[in-house]
């Protein structure tokens, strides 16, 4: 594993970082949407027959999924970027709202449970759910421990989760062993995603990453297709 | 003309359907859970085919501009596996969440056997529970007897009957439906179910008012293109293009939109085709130059 976060968000920070959110989705959200959404926070302590899945795949027929924009609380952006988000103002309500509801599930139970909440999530949602949940694992406590199921995001091919895993978001760049950042990147490459999007990139640039786009360069040439213009942030010159 | 089939397997469908499909005006479609031909053997292979049908195929569907929603339930003929039905049963709420979710369904009756009432029954509940649509298959064999004890439960249940569309109807019980204040949907297949000219004339003699027709099309003989097929045939019959918009768009949207999930964007007919996306790796593409047709 390459680099660390620059901050961990724990204890008072993710408390802080919840409460920004809460603000922001009552400034920004009708009263209707507040009581929707006061009537759905996990109990304490404990899951024990809470359906937080439930809770999960339902915050999107209700919160809005237009990119917050210009809404986003500076303070709040503030603290997301130095997480690790690049551009929180691409995060919508509704991930805002599924973060918070999963931060405060996992503050219910026992760190060890933590990873079998997320992938259960990840696993059991809908496209909407999956994007939504793989932006928000770098603000989690503990990021490092969900990376199996950030890894599982990658191989999956809905453009709309690998997006949400690979660009504007830290993680990969802070969490994934070589092979697996490696992969991610060409895969983006075949999928026309822009490298400058995947946050991070230059700080892992290798001779291995700079070899396999090389390669698919050649490949490229030679069945007489056109090569990505920004393959070059990769390929050594 | 756009068009809408509120009854279409694609889960047992090609490609090359999607493309005729969206070149023959289809801009969305309703996939209903369903039998998939061989009987289950575990709770968890149901689990993987919910989430296929508000994932992978939504994906798929996407790639040719169609918009793709789904109903869940459990079809009858499996709830006569009553081990693996309970396990279902219990899914289903979490599935009844999801956004592309736009109604329960298929549920109904096959042998009628009481396994097959009381999970029925069960699901009418859920629908009122849940607050969503039912679309209802009618069996194929003791049709009329099967519909009437369809109509009894759907009566019982306290829904709506205004949310209930009763799908796979003949000359024999489309009337009955009616009267009941349900939706009557039908099947347009190539040898059994309902046809073209058949259908022709049931409009010529009900009218337009709570009446769609769809494919049903799924892994046996059946065509995805039936809805375009009886559109025209309705054109070539003298039906005004009001009423042909009526059956094949207006009718079924209205009944799904009882939902509020049906969310057909802005621009229903325009959709962004985008087929350089891929899948678990695996592209739907073999070879051909991707279509990208992306709205500005």
């Amino acid at each position: 594993m390459r680099g660390r976060p620059v901050r961990t968000i724990g204890g008072v920070g993710l408390t802080d970082l919840i409460d920004a959110v809460d603000r922001l989705l009552r400034e920004l959200s009708g009263a209707e949407v507040a009581r929707w959404i006061a009537g759905r926070m996990p109990p304490t302590p404990g899951l024990e027959g809470y359906r937080l899945g439930a809770h999960y795949a339902a915050a999107g027929r209700v919160l809005d999924d237009a990119p917050a924009g210009e809404g986003m609380d500076a303070g709040l952006c503030a603290a997301m970027t130095d997480a690790g988000v690049e551009q929180p103002a691409r995060w919508t309500l509704l991930d805002l709202y599924r973060y918070r509801l999963l931060a405060d599930a996992l503050n219910q139970v026992s760190p060890d449970e933590h990873l079998g909440v997320v992938r259960s999530l990840f696993c059991k949602g809908g496209i909407g759910e999956q994007r939504s949940l793989v932006r928000s694992l770098i603000l989690l406590p503990e990021p490092a421990a969900f990376l199996p199921v950030a890894i599982e995001a990658c191989r999956g091919n809905v453009l709309d989760v690998f997006i949400a895993m690979t660009c504007e978001n830290r993680y990969p760049a802070y969490f994934f062993p070589d092979l697996n950042f490696n992969q991610m990147v060409m895969k983006a490459l075949f999928n026309g995603v822009a490298l400058a999007r995947i946050a991070g990139l230059a700080r892992r640039r290798t001779r291995e990453l700079a070899r396999m786009a090389a390669d698919y360069a050649t490949e490229r040439r030679a069945a007489g297709r056109s090569i990505p213009n920004d393959i070059d942030m990769i390929i050594e010159n | 003309m756009r068009m809408f089939d509120h009854h279409i397997h694609m889960t047992s469908r090609t490609t090359d359907d999607y493309q005729a499909m969206a070149a023959a005006g289809i801009v969305a479609i309703i996939e209903p859970a369903f039998w998939v031909g061989q009987p289950r053997r575990n709770v968890g292979t149901f689990e993987d085919y919910f989430l296929s049908l508000v994932g992978w195929e939504r994906f798929r569907a996407g790639q040719f501009g169609i918009l793709h929603f789904c109903t869940i339930g459990l079809n009858p003929k499996e709830t006569n596996s009553t081990e693996i039905a309970s396990g279902v049963m219990e899914l289903l709420p979490d599935f009844l969440e999801k956004e592309s979710v736009v109604g329960v369904g298929e549920v109904g009756f096959d042998d009628q056997t009481p396994e097959e009432k009381r999970f029925f029954e069960q699901q009418m509940d859920l629908a009122v529970e849940f607050n969503l649509p039912v679309l209802i298959h009618t069996p194929h064999r003791d049709k009329k007897a099967g519909t009437r004890v369809t109509l009894d439960i759907v009566r019982a249940s306290g829904i709506e009957p205004q949310r209930v569309l009763v799908d796979h109807n003949t000359e024999d019980t489309i009337e009955m439906v009616l009267d009941a204040g349900c939706w009557a949907g039908h099947s347009i297949y190539p040898h059994t179910k309902m046809d073209e000219p058949r259908m022709v004339a049931l409009l010529r003699k009900y009218g337009t008012e709570r009446i769609t027709i769809n494919s049903a099309a799924d892994w046996g003989i059946s065509d995805p293109l039936k809805v375009p097929k009886t559109a025209q045939a309705m054109r070539e019959a003298g039906f005004p293009e009001r009423d042909i918009e009526t059956i094949v768009w207006s009718n079924p949207v209205a009944f799904f939109s009882q939902s509020g999930r049906l969310d057909l964007g802005e621009h229903a007919g325009d959709q962004p085709i985008d087929q350089r996306q891929l899948w678990e790796g695996n592209s739907v593409l073999r070879g051909q130059t991707p279509v990208v047709k992306i709205a500005s």
